[in-house]
């Protein structure tokens, strides 16, 4: 956590994530997780679709991403997770999942039961990811 | 054999605009790291100790912050830190 903490919170803004992501892209980043449930105006993720390829570390690392049906993501970054996820990769279902979809806060009423339960869904595909990346020997610096 | 424990760093974005109660990375990041470190915490830390391989009472964060050197037979049975995390 010392990179959040001395920055005092995660990224909220695009400034905030281009900090973070210059201390830790030099050790590598092999998971990237985004928040998404989050309603259209203050939105980055279009955005942040937009200039992904400045944050090579990011865009090798796998994304877990929690969704919300009540707030679509933005068109952009939705196609971008869609193809990392496989369903539109060219490269076919055998190629490696880029993107792990999970732990929505807000599928269903939302409540505090269900946000337990996503993070809980959601710290579990970080780390299963973690340890299937450790098995692989991947350092996850960028090229 | 050489042994250290390595950290893993995992980026989090949540913009501002998610409402407060849908606010969890940080939740996420703590619950990862909770249940990567503690197996290693709880169990290898105190079974080193107890064979007068590291100091007792030894914290984690002093265990990873250098490597170390362990009778191979010990460090190839380790299991790492699962996947340590969040840069912790």
């Amino acid at each position: 956590m010392r990179p959040y903490e001395r920055l005092g919170r995660v990224p909220g803004v695009l400034g905030d994530f281009a900090k973070i992501y210059a201390e830790l892209a030099p050790g590598g980043i092999p998971v990237t997780l985004f928040n998404t449930a989050c309603p259209g105006p203050g939105n980055d993720y279009g955005r942040l679709a937009e200039i992904i390829g400045e944050f090579p570390a990011v865009y090798e690392s796998t994304w877990v991403v929690t969704t919300s049906l009540r707030e679509p993501m933005p068109e952009g970054f939705r196609a971008l997770v869609e193809r990392r996820a496989g369903a539109a990769n060219p490269a076919g279902a055998a190629a490696r999942r880029l993107a792990v979809s999970t732990g929505s806060p807000c599928y269903v009423p939302i409540g505090d039961s269900i946000v337990i339960r996503a993070v809980g869904e959601a710290g579990a595909v970080v780390l299963d990811r973690l340890k299937f990346l450790r098995k692989l020997g991947q350092p996850q610096k960028p090229g | 054999m050489g042994f250290a424990v390595r950290t893993y760093n995992v980026l989090v974005y949540e913009p501002e605009a998610v409402r407060p109660e849908l606010r969890i990375a940080e939740a996420v990041l703590a619950s990862v790291e909770a249940k990567a470190n503690t197996p290693f915490a709880n169990v290898i830390i105190p079974g080193l100790a107890k064979l007068g391989l590291i100091p007792q009472g030894m914290s984690l964060e002093d265990f990873a912050a250098r490597a170390h050197e362990l009778p191979e037979a010990i460090a190839e049975k380790m299991a790492v830190p699962e996947g340590s995390s969040a840069s912790s």
